[in-house]
């Protein structure tokens, strides 16, 4: 990126009223705010299952016992902080465009701002930027103090190399051992297509949130004319001669691209959201947060 | 192939340079502006798919510069004008058109000038693009109608302008010009059209050897009745009575049945029918019209064919007579007074000793023996034997027994003979250097005239001491006298129709030493090619385009 991206202070104290806001949404939890599906040791009944020799007896619960003449243990919630991976795509593509926000610039400030909520939550927060492979450049952590680290970081990312989201998950996948939500923030423009990797992540038992990050220029590029237009990635070379009509039909592909990522979501109960450059991110933000999902 | 506009290396020149702009003008343009996208991908389906043949690829960036290049080659060609089957040697081409009044004739529809105009045209027409031609009128005063011309569609005007006189052509004339205008001039050529009414040897001269001579004859038939003469004169012994004459000439080659007709205005005051044989003449004189005069015409109508109407009438104009008032001063002389009463046209009055009477109302004074001072006021005179030098005459001695044996070629003296006349005595003149001698006795003016200050005559002997009131001489003397002194006129305008005679002889004449004009040869193309390869050239345009936006070529 020749523009670097700042984080200001205006957008530290934007940060800070988005925090107050998701508190609000999220009230009346204290320490490990965010409940896992995981069984354990706490005080919430969860579930019942059958005795099996050996297990606790106190589990018992005996009013079922009372009534239906069988041993079944009471099951209760582990109550422990939610892992939060924050996926980043840095490939090419999000940083092309002059004279336009950058992609790589808005998915950065919307990393930002999501990070800064899940570390202020109390959350253990990572990153993790990925072209055709995977760096965990901020491990998971902890504390709120992390930001200016993450900052930090988010400023310093360059946008190069190939999408490849397939196997930048298979790496994600098989490095991490914790499972938690994942937020991919990318464009998904993935000659290979963006199903593979958001379906491994399935899989793999992370709950995947898809940030999709859009640039109106690519929705209605203002082109005219005899045109060489050079891939990004892979700097592929195709001679156009651009026409209104043209581009028109263009147009209609790109929707239906994108309407293709959120059908594709959707049906597999995927949280979607289509981030524009135009948006203000706490706009998006916000979105998300009442979209549910993110925040409990 | 031969190059009639632009050179071949000026061709190949601006060829050069009008494809070194093209090849410039397509590398810009295929100079591309590159646009950096997100993804390829959703640009695929508006790709150009033959990409995938490189082969095909690569023709299709070339085949519309192609396409221009030829385009640019067709008009560049176009520009020199090229021709095939000709040189650039062209014939320099003078047409004579004759324009007699025999191409009236209309044995060939619609007559032979049209005829004559067409074959022209024809020629101008196949004429090949290096000749150029010269159009002259080959009247009665030939000249040329325009400048040497190559192109076709101003001949054709001249032609077109072209139209028959009434008076015979001047070959020699326009054989000159046509000379001139040809001289200096490569493969100079002459076509004649014309009916051919001109001596057979005309083209037949030394001096036009080098000339290729062609002679396109219009004229087919020779039928034609015509009046060759027509005039009127009043007689000279009676002025008061005229004749016409009138001259038929057949210069058909059969004989013509013919109907002749004098008019006067609306009044036919004859008509004949009758048969000439061919090449015969009918001759005919009228006499019997009264004595008033005026404007006759003569007309024929022929029963057979006559190809040729312009010579089918004539008209003459006799002058109307006046009445002539004389005075005649005279003791009495019945002789003169007889001749005087005789004469219809005269109206005299007598009076015995001259008075100082205003004579002003009188044609002529007729003195006879004696010598007055009127108040003549400059009116003519006649003296006839004054006893002293009458006006300004001068009288001499006397001769006796004169004898008048020298007669002038005076109108006064026209038909007359004196040979037999008895004189007794007679006066002579002496003749001043003005003064005109009309008779002579051995060498003595006896009759003298003069026409300063005014006409007058004196003769000098007495008409009763002679025999010539007896003669038939006197009463034509007296009338020749008066219609002198008062100017008259007895010789009268005649007009035969509209045609010189030789003009009505309309029979075409072969011409030796000429040859018919060839025959150029159908042509399933045109020789000049330019409008092929403007042709070509358009449609490869349109080609162009449908293949570039159909997105076959780049």
């Amino acid at each position: 990126m020749s523009e670097q991206l700042e984080f200001s202070d205006q957008f530290l104290k934007k940060l800070e009223y988005l925090h107050i806001v998701s508190r609000k949404v999220f009230s009346g939890f204290s320490r490990a705010e965010r409940r896992s599906h995981r069984v354990g040791t706490g005080i919430e009944f969860a579930d019942h299952r059958d005795y099996a020799p050996g297990d606790d007896l106190r589990t018992i619960d005996w009013n079922v016992y009372g009534r239906m003449d069988k041993l079944l243990l009471r099951l209760f919630q582990e109550e422990e902080d939610l892992s939060i991976y924050l996926l980043l795509d840095v490939s090419r593509s999000m940083g092309i465009g002059k004279d336009r926000p950058r992609k790589l610039h808005y998915a950065a400030t919307v990393t930002a701002a999501l990070c800064y909520i899940g570390l202020a939550n109390l959350d253990r927060v990572g990153i993790g930027t990925f072209s055709r492979d995977l760096n965990l450049c901020f491990p998971l952590a902890r504390g709120k103090e992390r930001i200016f680290l993450a900052l930090r970081l988010l400023k310093e990312l360059q946008a190069e190399g190939q999408t490849d989201l397939g196997k930048a998950m298979r790496d994600f996948v098989h490095q991490t051992e914790r499972r938690g939500l994942v937020v991919l923030v990318s464009d998904l423009c993935d000659p290979k297509g963006f199903e593979e990797g958001v379906n491994l992540l399935r899989y793999h038992r992370f709950e995947p949130h898809v940030v999709h990050v859009v640039d109106p220029w690519d929705a209605r590029p203002p082109l005219r004319g005899e045109l060489v237009l050079v891939d990004c990635e892979t700097e592929e070379q195709r001679h156009v001669t651009v026409s209104p009509s043209l581009l028109n039909r263009y147009s209609a592909a790109y929707r239906s691209f994108l309407d293709r990522a959120q059908s594709f979501c959707t049906a597999r109960h995927i949280p979607y959201f289509r981030a524009e450059t135009e948006i203000p991110f706490d706009e998006l933000v916000l979105r998300i947060f009442r979209r549910g999902g993110f925040l409990r | 192939m031969t190059f009639l506009g632009l050179g071949g290396a000026t061709v190949a020149w601006f060829f050069l340079g009008g494809a070194l702009v093209l090849v410039s003008l397509y590398w810009l343009r295929q100079h591309r502006r590159r646009v950096e996208v997100t993804s390829i991908m959703f640009w695929q389906e508006f790709v150009d798919k033959r990409e995938t043949s490189r082969l095909w690829g690569r023709l299709t960036q070339f085949l519309s510069l192609l396409l221009q290049l030829l385009i640019l080659a067709c008009l560049v060609l176009a520009l020199g004008n090229p021709h095939v089957g000709e040189t650039l040697n062209g014939r320099n081409v003078v047409l004579l058109i004759d324009t007699s009044a025999s191409m009236n004739a209309t044995d060939v529809r619609p007559n032979r000038m049209m005829r004559a105009k067409e074959e022209a045209k024809r020629l101008v027409r196949e004429m090949a693009a290096a000749d150029t031609a010269l159009v002259i009128d080959m009247g009665a005063h030939p000249h040329a109608l325009g400048p040497w011309e190559t192109d076709g569609e101003k001949l054709v005007q001249q032609i077109d302008g072209v139209l028959a006189k009434q008076e015979a052509a001047n070959l020699e004339r326009a054989i000159g010009l046509a000379k001139a205008a040809l001289q200096g001039r490569n493969r100079p050529t002459l076509v004649v059209f014309g009916d051919g009414d001109w001596p057979k040897d005309t083209f037949s001269r030394d001096d036009l050897r080098g000339y290729a001579l062609h002679f396109v004859s219009v004229g087919e038939r020779a039928d034609n009745l015509a009046i060759t003469a027509f005039s009127g004169r009043r007689r000279p012994s009676d002025p008061a009575r005229f004749d016409l004459y009138l001259e038929v000439q057949n210069f058909g080659d059969t004989s013509q049945a013919v109907t002749i007709e004098i008019r006067s205005g609306a009044v036919t005051l004859d008509q004949q029918g009758m048969t000439i044989a061919a090449g015969a003449r009918f001759r005919r004189s009228y006499s019997d019209f009264g004595r008033q005069g005026g404007r006759f015409e003569a007309r024929i109508i022929p029963s057979g064919a006559d190809y040729l109407e312009r010579d089918n009438t004539a008209s003459t104009e006799v002058p109307q007579r006046k009445q002539r008032r004389v005075l005649l001063v005279s003791e009495g002389n019945l002789f003169l007074e007889g001749a005087l009463l005789a004469d219809t046209t005269c109206e005299f009055d007598r009076i015995a000793l001259p008075v100082a009477a205003e004579t002003r109302d009188y044609d002529v004074v007729v003195w006879d023996r004696v010598v007055g001072s009127l108040a003549t006021r400059n009116v003519p005179a006649l003296y006839i034997a004054p006893p002293s030098s009458p006006g300004n005459f001068s009288l001499g001695k006397t001769l006796a027994n004169p004898t008048i044996d020298q007669i002038s070629a005076h109108p006064v003296m026209r038909n007359l003979t004196f040979g037999d006349v008895n004189i007794r005595a007679a006066k002579i003149f002496t003749p001043k250097d003005t003064d005109l001698i009309l008779a002579r006795s051995f060498g003595y003016p006896v009759i003298v005239a003069q026409e300063q200050p005014t006409r007058a005559i004196a003769i000098g002997f007495d008409l009763r001491k002679t025999d010539l009131p007896l003669r038939a001489s006197f009463p034509l003397l007296l009338a020749q006298s008066l219609d002198w002194l008062v100017s008259d006129v007895t010789d009268v305008q005649a007009w035969v129709g509209a045609l010189e005679v030789s003009e009505s002889h309309i029979k075409p004449q072969p011409q030796s030493k000429t040859t018919p004009l060839p025959k150029r040869q159908a042509v399933l193309f045109r020789h000049d090619l330019w409008v092929y390869l403007a042709l070509i050239a358009l449609g490869v345009v349109f080609l162009e385009w449908f293949s570039y936006h159909r997105r076959f070529t780049v």
